[in-house]
């Protein structure tokens, strides 16, 4: 060292090796000046610590590795979730509370029970693909185990499952049953139908409607709703229409209806002819009293955020009393008003949810309404879940997530508008009116399926006209309600097609059945 | 009494125990505050509970006094975290000057003009502009995610090769930094996959369990540098000027609060990140800048990147601080807002009052101790906090992150490249192909 340049001022205390030799300048740990570039010798120690860590980084991480590829994920309770536990990745074994919907992005979600606690599960679009291509997608009452990262944030908490690879579903036993014999004691069940199709109504263009699928079959008529994504997964779906199906759909309500849903295309099996398997072999027969039994004999699912009891059906509005203070409780109803907080205030939001004559107060956080995925207005119908709080001996309910604010109808609740008084004859419509409204009743002929509708002829004691029912304008209800033989109240505009006349049912409720 | 008085006790108090905690080495403040998160849990259902109006001013000030005050153990005793690394080679040419002291001064100004620069000018029009920027932006967050991390690799330059014969001799001595890089930055990247996908660590303790990797990549590897190369430090002067004026500072505030705003703003980018891009985008050259513009950005990114979180319309969960936050508490209301904002403006300046003293109390201790001796004790207590969190396990994760930290300090490349413990797989997964990777290693 004895061509090394003198340390620079200030330099001199440091060990020869921390001093560039050529420039004199400190570099550190460094072996090149990063000044000018001249090699700087090292003493032994800093090479084999730069040797020791390439070892310890590689080795280690290998070994990391390896514990981490064989090591178990541990199951974990709901009941017992904190949040210290936030980020963890853990397994849970329960049952699938609600069928998987599909979100916009193509994600899916669900909410799971395992008996101490329920959690809202989500899956990537990728992952919603890999097990609807798979027929994984979880139904209501499905056994699923799977493993998920955890994210827990106050009082809510969630799961991103991990992957789709070690997701194991057991589905629920499901009872096939007669069209005629579906009953409201069914809702939250899967059940196993079969028939003819007799017609499917794509959903109108721009409009968030379902598709609708007609089945027909020795006992009667239902209507089974999908969305897109599942009737995309449907084999052999260019022939349904007239062919003979089986499927397996879950029992909803709808507007006080009963509602059948397809959560997967693959639930759907095109048939070679008509059914024959019997609807109630004794094999499921007993399948489904034990799983009757089996819901009956549950206890209560407890809900996560707050733990208490949670009603599995929702409440009207007016069975909200203040008897239920403190209770957690799901309320259905319409949204009559939302006042935002105002600005630079500390206040929650404000709904009203009405129901007949009965009317509630519902508050929550501006942190809540974040969540909220399709935000309430007024007219729609809204399921919600809450604390009661009772103020001035007037319940109101205390919404704490905004997962528990659910859309269920974005259509206002109107009553057909049909004003049976103005109902003119058939024969009274000539082509003069063009253009104008009028409100005729009759009976519908066959139906005639067109793209985006269906046709009826309307026939009363003057005459017959053909009557034109738009998807993008006449709501599935009222739709799914009209069949051959039907008499009917309709409200439309008179036009003309071909040479013929015929009404255009006007948008909304404009065809009312008449008792 | 009143909430006002509360919030102002809480901020006193979390402001000196942060600035305490921010001299010692290698300590991080989320490392407490993760401590502070799990006592306010286990006494949430006692009389002892403590309420939002004492835990969030306090959790605010602690993060403030720390962003602030621990430019003293990063440029007196070289144990910079992440977001200081870049503070590192001009702070450490100051403390071989003697002026460590007019450093790290000149680096909590910076600091207090970053809290100006959120007070005065962010934080008024946040409610009104980022949630629309949030909007705008939170569909693209994978690209510019891949575009940091690709620029933050090719702008790695080659230190040597430039002299002597060709041959492979010269061909290694001109990639051996860049390759140390990118191996630093896919080993951390394999390290983040098993920690995000399964980590060992007990899920417990789940909240804490990158920061064992985070305290092996960062923390340890200055510790053990230091006791190794046992560099002697001068005699350092305190001087009664900083050789500032108002042009540096607005210079600084302009690169600064350009980076830190980046760190805070996008998810995964940390200040470093943020003050590489800043710097390439501003190109200040003047030193000083530089390092007063460093102030500025670790205050921006570690304060900014938590009151994203209670930005009304906003709710952005960014950095360590917020995540525990919200374990705890979901902000409401511009009530909240005002209470942070407040509670931030008075840490911030009793966080500078207390940089001084600290500054001078910490210049005397290391210079009656011994440096190495200085950096065995904050080894020491470093370990054990990780042991006492996450048990064995997390002390050999920490061990395998030593390892990888150790690579750029050793090899020459950027410390930086470390980080791609989070970049590179949440950069996969938000790009949707996260899962197919950890398919193949076996993970999932």
């Amino acid at each position: 060292m004895s061509n090394d340049k003198q340390a620079l001022p200030g330099h001199e205390t440091q060990s020869h090796e921390m001093n560039c030799i050529n420039c004199g300048r400190f570099v550190g740990a460094v072996s090149k000046c990063p000044y000018c570039g001249a090699k700087v010798e090292k003493r032994m120690s800093l090479v084999a610590v730069r040797w020791a860590a390439v070892l310890l980084a590689t080795i280690g991480l290998f070994l990391l590795y390896l514990m981490a590829k064989y090591r178990e994920i541990p199951v974990v309770k709901l009941g017992d979730v904190t949040p210290t536990m936030n980020f963890a990745q853990i397994r849970i074994e329960g049952q699938a509370q609600s069928d998987a919907r599909t979100f916009r992005n193509g994600g899916m979600g669900f909410t799971v029970s395992d008996g101490t606690g329920v959690i809202m599960v989500f899956m990537s679009p990728k992952q919603a693909k890999d097990l609807a291509a798979s027929d994984r997608v979880p139904k209501a009452g499905d056994k699923v185990n799977f493993a998920g990262g955890l994210s827990v944030a106050e009082d809510e908490a969630s799961v991103r499952l991990i992957s789709t690879k070690d997701f194991q579903i057991t589905r629920a036993p499901a009872a096939a049953v007669r069209l005629a014999n579906i009953t409201d004691a069914m809702v939250g069940k899967s059940i196993v139908i079969a028939g003819k199709v007799v017609d499917v109504f794509p959903p109108p263009a721009n409009t968030k409607r379902p598709y609708a699928l007609k089945i027909q079959d020795d006992s009667g008529e239902q209507t089974v709703n999908f969305w897109q994504s599942e009737y995309d997964q449907i084999q052999g779906k260019d022939v349904l229409n007239g062919a003979y199906v089986r499927l397996r759909v879950s029992v909803d309500t709808y507007q006080d209806k009963i509602q059948l849903k397809l959560a997967a295309g693959g639930d759907l099996e095109i048939l070679d002819g008509p059914p024959t398997e019997a609807y109630s072999s004794p094999g499921k027969k007993a399948a489904a009293t034990y799983a009757k039994k089996k819901a009956t004999a549950a206890t209560p699912a407890r809900d996560f955020s707050r733990g208490r009891s949670v009603q599995s059906n929702s409440l009207s509005v007016s069975e909200v009393t203040t008897a239920l203070d403190g209770k957690t409780v799901r309320v259905r109803g319409r949204v009559d008003s939302v006042k935002p907080p105002q600005e630079g205030t500390k206040q929650p939001f404000a709904v009203m949810l009405k129901d007949k004559d009965a009317a509630l107060r519902v508050t929550y956080w501006s942190a809540v309404d974040e969540v909220i995925p399709v935000k309430p207005t007024p007219g729609t119908l809204f399921e919600m879940e809450g604390v009661v709080e009772v103020y001035q001996d007037t319940p109101q309910l205390k919404v704490k997530s905004g997962y528990k604010v659910k859309l269920v109808d974005d259509a206002p609740a109107s009553a057909p508008a049909v004003d049976v008084s103005r109902a003119v004859p058939v024969s009274s419509i000539t082509a003069a009116n063009k253009g104008e409204t009028r409100v005729v009743q009759g009976t519908l002929g066959v139906p005639r399926a067109l793209r985006g509708g269906v046709a009826y002829t309307l026939t009363d004691d003057s005459g017959s006209i053909d009557l034109v029912l738009w998807e993008s304008l006449v709501p599935t209800d009222v739709l799914g309600a009209l069949a051959e033989g039907v008499k009917v109240a309709v409200s439309g505009e008179v036009g003309e097609y071909e040479g013929q006349l015929q009404l255009k049912a006007d948008r909304g409720y404009s065809a009312m059945v008449i008792p | 009494m009143s909430v006002f008085w509360i919030a102002l006790f809480a901020t006193l108090a979390g402001t000196v125990i942060a600035s305490l905690l921010a001299c010692l080495p290698g300590l991080h403040i989320y490392n407490v505050m993760g401590a502070l998160v799990l006592a306010i849990i286990a006494l949430a259902d006692t009389q002892w509970a403590i309420a939002p109006e004492i835990y969030l001013p306090m959790m605010a000030a602690m993060i403030v006094g720390w962003s602030m005050v621990n430019t003293i153990p990063a440029v007196l005793l070289g144990t910079p975290d992440e977001s200081a690394m870049f503070t590192v080679l001009p702070g450490q040419k100051y403390l071989m000057d003697g002026r460590g002291f007019e450093g790290t001064m000149i680096t909590a100004v910076g600091g207090l003009a970053g809290a100006f620069f959120l007070i005065l000018v962010v934080a008024p029009f946040a409610p009104r502009y980022l949630p629309v920027s949030q909007e705008v932006l939170k569909g693209h967050m994978h690209w510019v995610l891949w575009i940091i991390i690709t620029f933050m690799l090719m702008s790695e330059w080659p230190k040597g090769g430039n002299r002597g014969p060709a041959g492979w001799a010269k061909f290694y001595d001109a990639w051996k930094t860049l390759l140390a890089g990118l191996a630093t930055f896919f080993l951390a990247g394999l390290l983040g996959f098993i920690i995000l996908t399964r980590s060992p660590v007990s899920h417990e303790v789940a909240f804490q369990n990158i920061m064992p990797a985070f305290v092996g990549l960062f923390a340890i590897p200055w510790c053990l540098l230091n006791i190794i190369s046992a560099a002697d430090m001068p005699k350092q002067t305190v001087t009664k000027s900083l050789a500032v004026n108002g042009d540096i500072i607005l210079r600084s505030v302009w690169s600064g609060s350009l980076g830190g705003g980046l760190a805070a703003y996008f998810p995964i980018v940390t200040g470093g990140v943020g003050g590489m891009l800043a710097g390439h985008a501003t190109a200040q050259r003047d030193e000083r800048i530089f390092i007063m513009g460093q102030g500025v950005s670790k205050f921006i990114y570690f304060v900014g990147s938590f009151i994203l979180m209670f930005v009304p319309g906003l709710h952005l969960t960014r950095g360590g601080g917020a995540w525990m936050a919200k374990t705890l508490y979901t902000p409401s209301g511009i009530s909240d807002y005002y209470l942070i904002l407040g509670s931030i403006a008075v840490a911030s300046a009793v966080a500078y009052l207390l940089m001084e003293p600290l500054t001078k109390l910490t210049l005397k201790f290391i210079s009656r101790y011994n440096y190495r001796h200085v950096s065995s004790v904050a080894l020491a207590i470093i370990i054990l906090m990780v042991w006492g969190i996450t048990g064995w396990i997390g002390v050999f994760i920490m061990a395998v992150g030593t390892g990888i930290g150790l690579l750029p300090v050793l090899f020459g490349s950027r410390r930086l490249n470390c980080l791609g413990i989070l970049l590179f797989p949440i950069a996969c997964n938000m790009s949707g192909f996260g899962e197919t990777i950890t398919g193949w290693l076996g993970l999932t």
